[in-house]
């Protein structure tokens, strides 16, 4: 489902001493099936701008069309627009609360005044989607640990099948492996259902790696909205607007001033190692002395 | 609907009343909602009205402000007003030949009554936006030192009030995270049924709660292992004082209360 954003001014506390322009004239067209990395420093807008998708805000101008359904008309059905676009908050696992996983699971399409049937193959679904095995349906999800709290939270949304997943720092909080495991269960979602995918983060690793485009907001504009190539060739611009280049870049970038010419699409650790190895190859076929 | 919330709210800008210590404060708002009640006859009531006027405008806070918090209590307001004009005693009001159950003294004792409502609200609002939770508390504090000798453990009391006063802000913002959450997963907070929309504030006041008793569990553990103890020995880094501002302050007041109880029992 395509996303279409024009426009779009959202002010904070509007007409008191602490008021603040959140957004300011943000127009994006996203593609259906697109996955989307949004990026921005802490306060740029970029949890304010998710927070219009699903009309749990409501802009001061501007509007936003979901497929064909305009959000900012009046009289929109939040309850089908809210089933389309899922929004995993940050840190979801602060809004768990039944006894069980498999009723937190089900708490949304519960509301969806689904059957019992559909219901326990949803949940059953979402589980499995995110990795957790059904042993897990009948215990509490307050005695889970934190990697697996965040996935029943996860489940949660996806058991209402989105259209759209809209994702807030999924990933923060978590140690390496927990990271790994959401940020890979992430993507094979996003292969395996055709979801449009919209995930915010401030770590440029983790968008590097996943995203097929990238947006910067900075200061509740879109600076920047590209392919991550073109993205993170514009290493000093980020670090402007106080963001950092995934380390890989910035080691591309040095070996680059010294003389060695890299392409520019190399941004993720795994591209920079072959191309390296395959360069190494080549210099011991033709003999030539290896200087790093 | 949660930013609806004025009261209580600091202001943070500068002004004279803001520099005013804030027992001054405490102790001149209770003098002035002694002298509000007092005030019985039109010049008293001018001279309160005249003196809160004059606070809200030393102030600097916008008028729009005060009225918002007016909001909250205008039905209070609006039906004292009412149960007054139609059940005090007194000449009916003849209204286009009828005879109507309103009174004349009614109407009168209604809008005195209504009078002192707002008046009361204007000024209490006007120590709250004027002076930061912490000095407030820092104020409270000091006033009761006296009967720390006596045993009550005044400290401990204006150390609760603080973390309380600082933390419904927290809980406000938590709040409205976790309704958010839930609405995004279908929940439906404004419709239905009495019994419908208790129920439905389960997925809201369960995570609410946990992370208000975690906040508290993080709380304690970082202020003892900074070595938290309270007590009479502990110092502040900003001493209150009592300056020529609150001198001027309290001879204004001291003098409009004298004036207003003179002329209550005079006139």
């Amino acid at each position: 489902m395509s996303i279409e954003i024009s426009g779009l001014n959202y002010i904070y506390m509007e007409g008191s001493p602490f008021e603040k322009q959140a957004l300011k004239d943000v127009s994006l067209s996203i593609a259906d099936g697109e996955f989307v990395g949004i990026i921005g420093h802490t306060g740029s807008g970029k949890s304010t701008l998710i927070q219009h998708l699903n009309g749990l805000l409501k802009p001061n101008s501007g509007s936003i069309k979901i497929g064909d359904l305009v959000v900012t008309e009046k009289g929109t059905d939040m309850k089908k627009l809210r089933q389309k676009v899922g929004l995993v908050f940050q840190y979801p696992e602060h809004q768990l609360f039944e006894e069980t996983v498999y009723k937190d699971i089900s708490y949304g399409p519960k509301n969806m005044n689904l059957s019992q049937e559909e219901i326990d193959e949803r949940v059953r679904e979402a589980m499995n989607c995110v990795g957790l095995s059904e042993k897990y349906m009948n215990r509490s999800p307050f005695e889970l640990s934190g990697g697996q709290k965040r996935r029943v939270a996860i489940a949660g949304v996806l058991a209402m099948n989105p259209d759209i997943l809209i994702l807030d720092e999924p990933a923060a909080g978590l140690d390496p492996a927990g990271r790994e495991e959401i940020l890979t269960q992430i993507r094979a979602l996003y292969l395996e259902r055709k979801m449009t995918v919209l995930f915010v983060s401030h770590s440029m690793e983790d968008v590097a790696r996943i995203a097929g485009r990238i947006i910067v907001m900075n200061e509740g504009t879109v600076a920047l909205d590209d392919k991550p190539a073109e993205i993170f060739s514009q290493a000093d611009a980020l670090r402007k607007m106080g963001l950092d280049v995934p380390q890989i870049t910035e080691l591309i970038c040095e070996l680059r001033r010294r003389g060695i010419s890299f392409d520019n699409s190399i941004y993720t650790i795994e591209k920079a190692k072959a191309t390296i190895q395959l360069m190494l190859a080549k210099k011991q076929n033709t003999g030539g002395d290896a200087t790093c | 609907m949660l930013k609806d919330i004025t009261l209580g709210q600091y202001f943070p800008i500068d002004s004279p009343m803001h520099r005013l210590d804030p027992r001054t404060k405490l102790i001149l708002l209770v003098l002035h909602i002694v002298a509000i009640f007092l005030a019985n006859n039109a010049i008293t009531c001018g001279l309160v009205t005249a003196l809160t006027l004059l606070v809200m405008l030393l102030s600097r806070v916008p008028l729009a402000t005060y009225l918002r918090g007016l909001k909250p209590i205008l039905f209070v307001i609006v039906f004292t007003a009412v149960l007054n004009i139609f059940l005090t005693a007194g000449t009916k009001i003849e209204l286009f030949g009828y005879q109507t159950p309103m009174t004349w003294e009614g109407l009168v004792l209604a809008g005195k009554m209504a009078l002192r409502l707002v008046l009361l609200i204007f000024a209490s609002a006007a120590l709250t936006y004027t002076t930061s939770p912490i000095a407030l508390t820092d104020g409270i504090e000091k006033l009761l030192s006296p009967f720390a000798k006596l045993g009550l453990p005044t400290f401990e009391l204006a150390m609760m009030m603080s973390i309380a006063i600082r933390f419904i802000p927290t809980l406000i913002e938590e709040t409205d995270k976790i309704m958010k959450a839930q609405k995004a997963r279908g929940a439906d907070f404004e419709s239905g049924s009495l019994i419908r929309r208790v129920k439905a504030l389960a997925p809201m006041l369960i995570p609410l709660f946990i992370s208000a008793f975690r906040r508290a569990d993080d709380l304690a553990v970082a202020m003892e292992s900074r070595c938290y103890q309270g007590g009479n020995r502990r110092t502040r880094l900003n001493e209150i004082h009592f300056a020529g501002i609150d001198l001027g302050a309290t001879c204004i007041f001291l003098l409009f209360f004298a004036v207003t109880v003179a002329l209550r029992f005079l006139l």
